[in-house]
């Protein structure tokens, strides 16, 4: 069965960069949401199991949603990809219990190795 | 061969231009030091290149500088500084020692990042314009502008405040008063029979008199007051943080400051009295031009019932 | 949004807007020491007529208390950049810039010091994306304690359409806060374009 994942990000330029940066292999059902509020909605409805997370967001940003998954305990994995790329950032969001910290803009293979290192895919 | 002129171009050009130009390192040894520099500040080429920056001009705001440096490297970027916040960066004579009216040269600087050709150490050039010039013209500039303001504002004859400019200050107290809450009062005064005086003794006994007038109101107000020749022989005046009470204790000075002793014109003694007409700011009052009026019509009850008096505005 | 740029070119420079600020902020954290909140930055076009009226909307900016710093850029984009900060904005800058001089001048000279902070960090993350050059000259105080309209009035006012994006700069713990307004002309929309095709092949 595909694996639920959800793509959060304001952009959707930067949502069709992250979906075509995906590794080819990789079996996934994907969901695409605008905002936080989107993104709560959508893992509440199972449809992410991972999710890919943008930080600076209108309405709810990514810190918000973070901040939600933990408060009322939503499982998912999520990897924060964002162009705040201050120290501090990272660190925050890494507490909030995110898996990893991707710096835009990003590679295909950056992507894949961050996959791998979380255990989340790798195709070999 | 024609890179190697080029070459010794830019070095001479670097060296000659009319600009101050240094090269320092991250711990401020000085890598480049042109003619310039040279000449304005008497250090040598040969004395200043390969020591700290700081041995030959201590004076120099080191901690400014070191601040300076630091963003230009993390940031990569220019940075810059005005004579207009820091007259100069290096103190120099500058070149109008004649017709000058500065002391010292004013400069304008540049700090540009840059690495050196190996490409392992970060430099900064730091051009210094000479700006005395442009800051002379543009100082004298700013004095005209506002002693032209401060005479746009004045009445030519006494030398307080006109009609325009009270207009402006009413409205601004106003309005702080309507905001933030209380007390503002508006004095009108108006000389008792003055027609009389430029008929009797001629118009520089006249306006020998309103200068008079204009002086003794003038030290019975507070200097947050705002005093003004209204019209012919009227003034106003807006007191700031006063009610109905504390108006009244200043309108009775002033007519008292001007009853109490007469106008010596030219060995002839002008006796003057003047009526006073006050009004204060109450919630029901809705505009700056409904209080001034408010204090025009206690006037003209001053003058009905008898001049030489101060009537308070009452409400019917 | 505009048709100067297509739909796609608009989505690119927009993430392209976004990874220069990211930078810019991280530059300015690392600089000031301090974590800088971003805001989405706001991208759209506007002419001679309603230029003042978009920046008074975008920045909320209905007080009648704002300082304003203008800042020219040229080289292959060109225009200009105006830091607005409201009453509280600036009180702090002292603080920020780790000096307490106090006078007119020395504040001056701190307010235009982050300005050229902030805005060199944010117009070179974006020069950089797009592979452009940039330059700067020195930035001017404008006005002190005015409002917006007052703040960018110009009487000759020659253009027809400009890109104008604004973003707002909000510091954690020391009260702080600024809008940039960046403005680009008409004339260095190919050098944008050009530019932003490039990031493209990147991916």
């Amino acid at each position: 069965m595909s694996l639920p994942l959800l793509v959060v990000d304001d952009s959707s330029f930067s949502r069709r960069m992250i979906i075509r940066a995906l590794p080819e292999s990789w079996d996934v059902n994907v969901t695409q949401a605008c905002n936080g509020v989107e993104a709560l909605d959508a893992l509440k409805n199972g449809s992410g199991e991972v999710m890919f997370l943008d930080l600076t967001m209108p309405i709810l940003d990514g810190y918000g949603v973070l901040e939600s998954v933990r408060a009322e305990n939503i499982q998912t994995k999520v990897i924060v990809l964002s162009a705040d790329i201050q120290p501090k950032a990272e660190e925050r969001v890494k507490a909030l219990g995110a898996l990893a910290f991707v710096k835009k803009p990003f590679s295909k293979e950056s992507l894949a190795e961050v996959l791998a290192n979380c255990g989340i895919y790798s195709d070999d | 061969m024609v890179a190697e002129l080029q070459r010794a171009g830019l070095d001479f050009i670097v060296d000659r231009v009319d600009v101050g130009i240094l090269v320092v390192t991250r711990d401020f040894e000085v890598v480049l030091w042109n003619r310039f520099m040279a000449a304005h500040s008497g250090v040598a080429h040969e004395r200043i290149v390969g020591s700290n920056l700081f041995e030959s001009f201590p004076e120099l705001p080191r901690e400014w500088l070191a601040k300076k440096l630091k963003s230009v490297f993390i940031l990569n970027n220019f940075a810059f500084s005005s004579w207009q916040q820091r007259p100069y960066l290096f103190r120099f004579k500058h070149h109008r020692p004649i017709t000058g009216g500065a002391s010292f040269m004013y400069q304008d600087c540049t700090f540009v990042p840059f690495k050196n050709q190996e490409g392992d150490q970060d430099l900064v050039c730091i051009t210094v314009f000479d700006v005395t010039d442009v800051a002379i013209a543009q100082k004298q500039l700013s004095e005209a502008r506002q002693r032209m303001e401060e005479l746009s504002n004045q009445d030519a004859l006494t030398g307080v405040y006109n009609r325009r400019y009270l207009q402006v200050q009413l409205t601004r107290e106003f309005s702080r008063v309507v905001r933030n809450g209380g007390a503002l009062s508006v004095l009108f005064i108006d000389l008792d029979y003055f027609k009389k005086v430029n008929d009797t003794y001629g118009h520089p006994a006249g306006d020998y008199v309103l200068v008079e007038v204009a002086q003794r109101i003038k030290e019975s107000v507070r200097t947050t007051d705002y005093l003004a020749r209204y019209g012919g022989e009227e003034f106003a005046v807006v007191l700031s943080d006063t009610g109905m009470n504390g108006g009244i204790n200043v309108a009775n000075r002033i007519r008292e400051r001007i009853a109490e002793a007469p106008f010596i014109f030219e060995g002839q003694t002008i006796a003057m009295t003047a009526s006073l007409g006050l009004s204060e700011y109450r919630e029901t009052v809705e505009t700056p031009e409904s209080l001034l009026a408010e204090s025009d019509e206690a006037l003209y009850s001053a003058k009905q019932s008898g001049r030489n008096r101060v009537v308070c505005y009452k409400a019917s | 949004m505009t048709e100067l740029l297509n739909d796609e070119e608009n989505e690119i420079l927009q993430e392209v807007i976004n990874i220069g600020m990211g930078q810019a902020g991280a530059l300015l954290a690392e600089l000031l020491d301090v974590f800088v909140h971003l805001s989405v930055p706001q991208v759209c076009w506007v002419d001679g007529n309603n230029f003042v009226e978009q920046v008074v909307q975008l920045v909320e900016g209905c007080g009648d208390s704002w300082t304003g710093v203008r800042q020219t850029f040229y080289n292959q984009l060109e225009g200009e950049v105006f830091a607005l900060y409201g009453a509280d904005g600036c009180r702090h800058l002292g603080k920020l810039m780790g000096s307490d001089e106090e006078g007119g001048a020395a504040e001056e000279e701190r307010l235009l010091e982050v300005t050229n902070i902030l805005m060199g960090a944010c117009l070179i993350g974006v020069a950089e994306q797009l592979n452009r050059e940039i330059d700067f000259a020195p930035p001017v105080l404008i006005d002190i304690n005015k409002p917006i309209s007052q703040l960018l009035d110009c009487r000759d006012r020659d253009w027809r359409k400009c890109l104008l994006i604004e973003v707002n700069f909000r510091l954690e713990e020391i009260d702080f806060s600024c809008h940039l307004v960046m403005l680009l002309s008409e004339d260095s929309i190919e050098q944008l374009r050009t530019g932003l095709l490039q990031f493209m092949e990147n991916f």
